[in-house]
């Protein structure tokens, strides 16, 4: 089939199809089109500060839930079945668990902080990611979680407090300018606000909802935060760059475009996961280096489409 | 009067806000502050006519200088907030950490858990057992059967009067609870 012809079959804007096809050519679109039509297992982590693993995961199955653990993330478990919703359960109320995307599980797994060390979580709600942080350094060291979105930072500490993190401050704040803030930082992670064309799996509303417009305004955004995070990083700095997007723009080419201006180098991530980032696309080339970042994709890693890449400021 | 910019929306816990904190734990659960945290670790945040109380870490106290006040809307753990009308409000997090300490507690059975945290009042039949003889209007820490602390509530009896009620009858009001979460949290 050609692009025209995909695009109708799946329900997706050509344009797109267009693009895959030139990401990935025609059979491995196809795959990515066909798997973003099935359904992923919902997911949680374990707050293992707060309960043993073994004795959640016994409370859950007595309570009627279907487990399975997730190889190579820790105290990671994908939900087979649910006999009611895994968010209203007493353990969730204990804030023994949070129910996160698995793709969502690794940028904190890559940034990896210590408990001695100054994190700053750029755009942090609604805390999953930050209670991971949290997690990794058992409660100790500081995290800065910014959030401009009132909405937004409400469920953030509602979170953060339900799982009984100790270690954070939120501020209310545009990650763009962090003057106010006299401190400069171990390691941040920069989960960036996305077009979200890696959540189809989830989104089938996102095949039609977002143009080439988007993509450009998001990606705008997008260098505005990473430029202003590496301004506030430490020389020997790590600074994660996330997204659940799949479109270059958003990713390789915001991190091409900003390093460019900063003494950064871009490290290989230790992981079984993803594919390489990309570094020759729609007639431009990008630093070789960037092949180090990762991608992931739901034909082949059965999550949702995400990219990370891992920056160290010299 | 005193300027905007002199008024620290961030501060240590003065004499009088931490001795009004003491005092009322102490005539709620007879459990002395002092003996759980440090008066150095609290700190209060203005918010309009109410204040919050955070308990930090060191390393967040160092921290607070460097940061835009103005811009902090949460940090460390919240304690407990200080209404406009002089009363103290307990959060579930202080009720977590007194929980070991205090005998003013009550253990509901399954049926007792859900209701609580439904936001719904606890009656006799959801009554498993008592750590103390409770009186009427006294407060209780509600806890399930692996003593985790589901919420706060009043009683509406004396415990000593409990046999002669019958079984439907609401005996403990719903406070707080840690339904809140999902009903109010976000």
């Amino acid at each position: 089939m050609n692009p025209v012809e995909l695009a109708q079959k799946f329900g997706y804007q050509q344009y797109m199809i267009k693009r895959y096809f030139e990401m990935f050519g025609r059979d491995e679109t196809y795959d990515l089109l066909k798997a973003n039509e099935k359904r992923l297992y919902h997911s949680f982590r374990i707050n293992n500060n707060e309960i043993n693993e073994d004795r959640l995961i016994i409370r859950l199955k007595e309570k009627g839930f279907k487990l399975k653990r997730v190889p190579n993330i820790v105290g990671a478990y994908q939900v087979i079945y649910q006999p009611f919703s895994l968010g209203s359960t007493t353990e969730y109320l204990q804030g023994y668990y949070f129910i996160q995307r698995l793709s969502s599980m690794l940028p904190p797994i890559i940034l990896n902080p210590n408990g001695d060390e100054l994190v700053l979580d750029m755009c942090a709600a609604p805390g999953g990611k930050t209670i991971h942080l949290s997690n990794i350094m058992n409660n100790n060291g500081n995290i800065i979680a910014l959030e401009d979105d009132s909405r937004r930072i409400k469920s953030l500490i509602s979170n953060l407090r339900r799982c009984r993190v100790k270690n954070v401050i939120v501020l209310k704040k545009d990650a763009r300018t962090l003057k106010s803030i006299n401190k400069k930082f171990d390691k941040i992670l920069l989960d960036a606000p996305c077009t979200g064309e890696g959540l189809i799996i989830h989104d089938r509303s996102r095949k039609q909802s977002r143009s080439m417009k988007d993509i450009k305004i998001m990606s705008n955004i997008q260098k505005s935060l990473l430029n202003e995070g590496i301004s506030y990083l430490k020389n020997g700095g790590i600074l994660i760059y996330s997204t659940c997007s799949i479109a270059p723009e958003e990713n390789e080419f915001v991190i091409d475009d900003v390093i460019k201006n900063h003494s950064i180098q871009i490290e290989t991530i230790k992981s079984t996961f993803g594919s390489p980032g990309i570094t020759r696309i729609f007639n431009r080339e990008l630093d070789p280096e960037l092949k180090k970042a990762i991608r992931l994709y739901p034909h082949k890693d059965g999550m949702e489409g995400f990219f990370i890449c891992k920056m160290k400021k010299k | 009067m005193q300027n905007e910019e002199e008024i620290k929306l961030i501060d240590k816990i003065s004499e009088l806000d931490y001795d009004l904190l003491l005092k009322r734990l102490h005539k709620d659960f007879r459990v002395n502050l002092a003996d759980i945290i440090e008066k150095k670790d609290l700190f209060i945040k203005q918010k309009n006519l109410e204040k919050d109380i955070f308990l930090l870490n060191d390393l967040n106290h160092k921290l607070i200088k460097d940061l835009p006040e103005r811009e902090i809307e949460y940090l460390g753990i919240l304690l407990a907030s200080i209404l406009k009308n002089g009363k103290i409000s307990y959060h579930f997090e202080i009720l977590n950490l007194i929980a070991e300490k205090t005998i003013r507690k009550i253990i509901v059975n399954s049926k007792g858990e859900q209701t609580t945290l439904y936001g719904k009042n606890i009656t006799k039949k959801m009554l498993q057992s008592s750590f103390f003889e409770f009186k009427k209007g006294q407060k209780v820490l509600v806890l399930n059967k692996y003593r985790e602390v589901l919420g706060l509530g009043t009683s509406l009896f004396n415990y000593k009067d409990l046999k002669n009620l019958h079984e439907k009858k609401v005996i403990f009001k719903n406070m707080i609870d840690k339904g809140w979460y999902l009903r109010k949290g976000g």
